[in-house]
C-alpha cells in the first residue's frame, strides 16, 4: 500500500516541478550560450551586454532559489492539506495506516528534494559547458586526471558516503520535524496555522537545550568537531574518530527521525479531529 | 402506473394491496412470470426486505407460485383470482356504504341511491 | 458472519465541554438499510466519524464488524462523507484507478457503466465539474464498492429533488445486500420508503431504534411524523450546533 500512496503523491508532486526544472535546465543553456558566445563578441555592449548576458544569470538564480522556496511550501502544504483538510477524509478512510502516509509523504518530500538538486547540478554543468565543449571536456579530463593523482587519504570514500547518508537522512528529519509541528499544531480547535510555526520553533529550541545537555555530559566526538577540520598536512585527529563522529551525527538524525516520525503517528492516530 | 405510499401504514402492506389489484386487473397476467424482488423494489422506491414482504403475503394469498426453477409467476387458478376480486370488490363496497353513512345516508338509502345511479348511466 | 455489524458500548465524545455522544448503546445488523435521524447537532456526523476512524471516542467503545476501527475495518467501509474531497488535480478517471488501487471490493466496470450513465468524461479535471455533478460523482465512486458498511453522510442535502430521487435511486440499485446502509440525514421524507429502521439521536443520545413497519402499525404515523412531534421546538432545550 505504502508503494500506492507514493505513487499518487509523486504523481502531484512531479506535475507541480516538471515546469520548475525544465526551466531551469532551459536557463542553463541559455545562459552558457550567452556566456560562451555572446559576451566576447564586441557588437553586444552595454545594455545588450546587460539584457544577454547578466539578466538570464540573475533569473536563473533566481530560479533556483524559487525552486528551493518552493519544496518548502511543497512539503507543507501537501502534508496540511492533503491529511488534515478536507482530503483527510479520503486518506484517512482508505484502508492504510498513519505510518504509511507519513512516510509516503515524507519519502516523496526527499525525492523532490533529491531530484531538484540533481537538477541543479547538470544546470550548472550545462552553464559551464554550453558552446564552449571542447574547453570544458578538457577541463573535465585534466580535473579527472589531477583527482586521480592526489593520495586520498584511506577514508575519503567513507566520508562521501557518511556526507550523502548525512544529506538525506538530515533532509528527512528536516521533513519530519515540519510534519510534527503542523500535527501539533492541529491540536488546538482554531489558529492552527499559529500553533504550527510555534510547534516548529518549540521543537528547534527544544533541542538546542537537549543538545547543551549531551555537550555538557562530555560526549567527546560532538564537542571536538575539530578532529575532521582539514588544512595542508592532511586531516587531524585519527581515521576512525573521524568517520565515527560523522556516524554518530547521521545517528542522531535518524533518532530525529524516528522521534518526530513517531510523534506525529501519535498524533495523527489519537487526536485526529478533521473539520 | 406509480406506486403511491401514504405514510400511516407500513409500507409493505400498501404494496400488497396495489399489488393485488394489478394482479387481478391483469396488469400482470395469469400465469405470467412475475418481476424479482430487487426488480420491483427498485421500480417502487422501496427497500427489497419491504418487497418481500409484500410478495410473501401475496403467496399466501395464493395469488403468486414460486417455483425454485421458474422464479414467482402469477397464479393461473382463476378461483384465487375471483375470490380476490371479488374480496376487494366486497372492500370498497364496504367504503362506499361507511362513507354514505358518515354523509347521512344509512345503508338501504345507500343502496337505492346505487339503483338510480346504475340505470340512468346504462 | 455474526449478527453484529456495527457494536457501540457506552460509546462517548466530548469536544471539550460540549458532550457530542453521551454513553451510547447501538447494536446495527447486516443486511438492512437504516436511517440515522436527527436534527442538526444531535451528533450523527460524528458518530459516522468515529465509525469511519476519523475521530477517537473519548471513552466506550465501537466494534466494526468484531473488530476497532483501523486499516482493517476500513476496507470493508465505503463512506460519503458530507463534503468534497478530492486531490485538486485529479480526474474522473483518476478517482477510479484510486479506488481500484485501494479496494479489492471495487467494481470498476460498475463504476464505469454509472459514469456513461451520467455522462461523466472520465478525462474531466474533477474541478470543472459543478457542485451536483460532483457529488453524483462521489456517490457513484461509493456505490460501485461491495462494501458491507455504506456509511452516507447527508446524500441528499443540498441537492434538488429530481436528484434526490435519482439518488435513493442509485443507493437501491446498487448496494451490497449482504451488508448494510447507514444514511444520516434530517430529510425523513425522502428516505422513508426505504428504510429497514429507523434511528433517533438526539443530543448525543439514541431514543429511539425501531422498524419502520413497526412504527407505522403501532403508531399509526410515518416516521416523518413521528419525528416531528418528538422534536418539535418546545420539546428539546434546543440543539447543540457546535458538536458535529
Amino acid at each position: 500500500m505504502l508503494g500506492k500512496l507514493m505513487k499518487y503523491d509523486l504523481r502531484s508532486c512531479l506535475r507541480k516541478f516538471w515546469m520548475l526544472w525544465a526551466g531551469l535546465a532551459a536557463l542553463a543553456v541559455l545562459n552558457g550560450y550567452t556566456i560562451n558566445h555572446v559576451l566576447d563578441n564586441s557588437r553586444f555592449d552595454g545594455l545588450l551586454a546587460f539584457l544577454f548576458g547578466v539578466l538570464p544569470l540573475i533569473l536563473f538564480f533566481v530560479l533556483g532559489i524559487a525552486t528551493a522556496i518552493l519544496i518548502l511550501v511543497f512539503i507543507c502544504d501537501r502534508f496540511y492539506k492533503g491529511l488534515l483538510g478536507d482530503e483527510g477524509y479520503l486518506a484517512f478512510t482508505l484502508p492504510v495506516s498513519s505510518a504509511e502516509h507519513i512516510a509516503s509523504k515524507a519519502l516523496v518530500s526527499l525525492i523532490l528534494v533529491v531530484i531538484s538538486g540533481v537538477v541543479v547540478v547538470i544546470s550548472a554543468i550545462l552553464l559551464f559547458s554550453v558552446g564552449d565543449w571542447s574547453n570544458f571536456s578538457s577541463f573535465l579530463t585534466s580535473a579527472a586526471q589531477r583527482i586521480r593523482e592526489i593520495s586520498w587519504p584511506k577514508g575519503t570514500f567513507g566520508l562521501v558516503v557518511e556526507g550523502i547518508v548525512f544529506f538525506l537522512v538530515g533532509s528527512l528529519a528536516q521533513t519530519l520535524h515540519i510534519y510534527l509541528a503542523i500535527a501539533i499544531g492541529h491540536l488546538a480547535r482554531k489558529h492552527r496555522v499559529a500553533y504550527a510555526i510555534l510547534a516548529y520553533i518549540g521543537i528547534n529550541i527544544a533541542l538546542s537545550i537537549i543538545l547543551n545537555i549531551i555537550g555538557s555530559h562530555g560526549l567527546s566526538f560532538l564537542e571536538n568537531l575539530s578532529f575532521f577540520m582539514v588544512d595542508a598536512s592532511g586531516f587531524h585527529g585519527s581515521l576512525r574518530d573521524v568517520l565515527l563522529a560523522g556516524a554518530s551525527l547521521i545517528l542522531s538524525q535518524i533518532v530525529l527521525c524516528a522521534t518526530f516520525f513517531f510523534g506525529t503517528k501519535a498524533i495523527l492516530d489519537h487526536r485526529l479531529n478533521l473539520e | 402506473m406509480d406506486f403511491v405510499f401514504q405514510g400511516s401504514r407500513p409500507i409493505w402492506q400498501q404494496l400488497t394491496e396495489q399489488l393485488r389489484q394489478r394482479i387481478v386487473t391483469g396488469v400482470y397476467p395469469p400465469g405470467s412470470r412475475f418481476p424479482a424482488v430487487r426488480e420491483l423494489a427498485q421500480e417502487a422506491g422501496v427497500n427489497p426486505n419491504t418487497m418481500q414482504r409484500a410478495m410473501a403475503q401475496l403467496e399466501a394469498d395464493g395469488l403468486l407460485i414460486t417455483n425454485r426453477t421458474q422464479g414467482r409467476t402469477v397464479t393461473d387458478q382463476p378461483f384465487a383470482l375471483d375470490e380476490m376480486r371479488r374480496q376487494l370488490a366486497e372492500t370498497h363496497i364496504e367504503n362506499y356504504f361507511q362513507e354514505m353513512k358518515a354523509l347521512g345516508f344509512d345503508r338501504d338509502a345507500a343502496v337505492k341511491l346505487l339503483g338510480e345511479k346504475g340505470t340512468n348511466n346504462e | 458472519m455474526s449478527n453484529e455489524l456495527v457494536r457501540c458500548s457506552a460509546l462517548t465524545r466530548n469536544f471539550g465541554p460540549i458532550l457530542a455522544l453521551d454513553h451510547i448503546d447501538l447494536v446495527l445488523e447486516p443486511g438492512k438499510i437504516i436511517g440515522l435521524l436527527g436534527p442538526n447537532g444531535s451528533g450523527k456526523t460524528t458518530l459516522i466519524k468515529i465509525f469511519n476512524g476519523l475521530l477517537q471516542p473519548t471513552s466506550g467503545s465501537v466494534l466494526i464488524d468484531g473488530k476497532q476501527p483501523g486499516p482493517a475495518t476500513k476496507k470493508l467501509i465505503s463512506y460519503l462523507p458530507d463534503r468534497g474531497y478530492f486531490p485538486e488535480w485529479m480526474k474522473v478517471g483518476d478517482m477510479i484507478d484510486l479506488f481500484g488501487d485501494f479496494y479489492n471490493d471495487f467494481d470498476r466496470v460498475k463504476a464505469e457503466d454509472m459514469c456513461r450513465a451520467l455522462q461523466l468524461d472520465l478525462a474531466l479535471p474533477i474541478k470543472t465539474l459543478s457542485k451536483g455533478t460532483k457529488e453524483k460523482m462521489q456517490l457513484m465512486l461509493v456505490m460501485s464498492r461491495n462494501a458491507q458498511l455504506y456509511l452516507l453522510d447527508e446524500p441528499i442535502a443540498g441537492v434538488d429533488p429530481a436528484a434526490r430521487d435519482f439518488i435513493m435511486q442509485t443507493i437501491l440499485t446498487n448496494y451490497n445486500e449482504t451488508g448494510s446502509v447507514l444514511i444520516s440525514t434530517h430529510l425523513i421524507s425522502d428516505v422513508e420508503q426505504v428504510l429497514d429502521e429507523a434511528v433517533f439521536l438526539q443530543q448525543g443520545r439514541v431514543v429511539l431504534q425501531e422498524s419502520v413497519d413497526s412504527i407505522r402499525e403501532r403508531t399509526g404515523k410515518s416516521v416523518d411524523d413521528l419525528f416531528r412531534e418528538m422534536f418539535r421546538a418546545g420539546n428539546w432545550e434546543g440543539g447543540n450546533n457546535n458538536a458535529r
